[in-house]
């Protein structure tokens, strides 16, 4: 949630919303996926949904300033990075921010949470040849992403 | 360091990264969380039948109100009828 999100407060509330969630409706898992997947799905489509909200808001309020003034996200560092790793890992947590919903959450899934392909699609509800072009598509734009940025500021 | 190297290396930057452990707090704010849902599941039924019971009373109420309506429509519609003279020629 915390790879999505970017921020821990946030993180923490969608936390406990995945939480209050499965406490409702464990009694409808079928046992079709195992409760890891199905947990994880929970917190995917929580994260993509609030990331979604966050986007609204930013959309009306650089529209109308009444529902809020327009703020930019702040940077973002992972707690769990290495300390010589910070600057680059901002950078790539900004790039990540510009991929499209289904690229970034096959790639966090499988960057930050260490999940296999197969996982990835059983969370996701796609086959494993769609999460290995996900993962390849997202890794070409961030790579674009990334050239756009160091190129802006190369002096 | 070149452009491609820079890229490579943020890309990199978060292989082998720790998973982030949450705040001692969360634990408790879930708790707190499901403890409250418990008491609201039967107040929430109660505002359910509530709700249900207001939305059939309007909607006999709105089905009453168009009844008649139809009604007085239907009475105008002959006034204005006759009054062009448009007669249902169907039966000729």
């Amino acid at each position: 949630v915390l790879g999505f999100l970017q921020q821990p407060q946030e993180a923490e509330d969608i936390a406990q919303d995945v939480f209050v969630r499965i406490y409702q409706s464990i009694k409808d898992f079928r046992h079709e996926s195992g409760l890891g997947t199905w947990i994880y799905r929970i917190a995917v489509t929580k994260s993509l949904d609030q990331l979604r909200k966050n986007k609204r808001r930013r959309m009306y309020g650089s529209i109308f300033p009444f529902f809020g003034k327009e703020e930019e996200q702040p940077d973002f560092l992972h707690p769990g990075i290495k300390a010589e790793q910070k600057e680059n890992s901002i950078v790539l947590f900004r790039a990540m921010n510009k991929l499209p919903e289904n690229q970034k959450a096959a790639f966090i899934l499988q960057k930050l949470e260490g999940l296999s392909q197969e996982e990835i699609a059983s969370v996701m509800k796609t086959t494993v040849s769609s999460v290995e072009s996900l993962i390849q598509r997202a890794k070409q734009n961030l790579r674009k992403y990334l050239k756009e940025y160091y190129t802006q500021n190369e002096q | 360091m070149n452009n491609n190297k820079k890229i490579e290396a943020a890309i990199s930057s978060i292989d082998g990264i720790e998973r982030a452990s949450a705040t001692p707090f969360l634990y408790s704010k879930i708790r707190n969380s499901l403890e409250k849902m418990s008491p609201d599941s039967g107040r929430f039924s109660w505002n359910l039948v509530f709700v249900l019971l207001l939305v059939a009373a309007l909607n006999v109420f709105t089905l009453t109100s168009f009844s008649g309506t139809k009604q007085i429509k239907s009475e105008k519609a002959a006034v204005v009828a006759g009054d062009y003279e448009m007669y249902d020629t169907s039966e000729y």
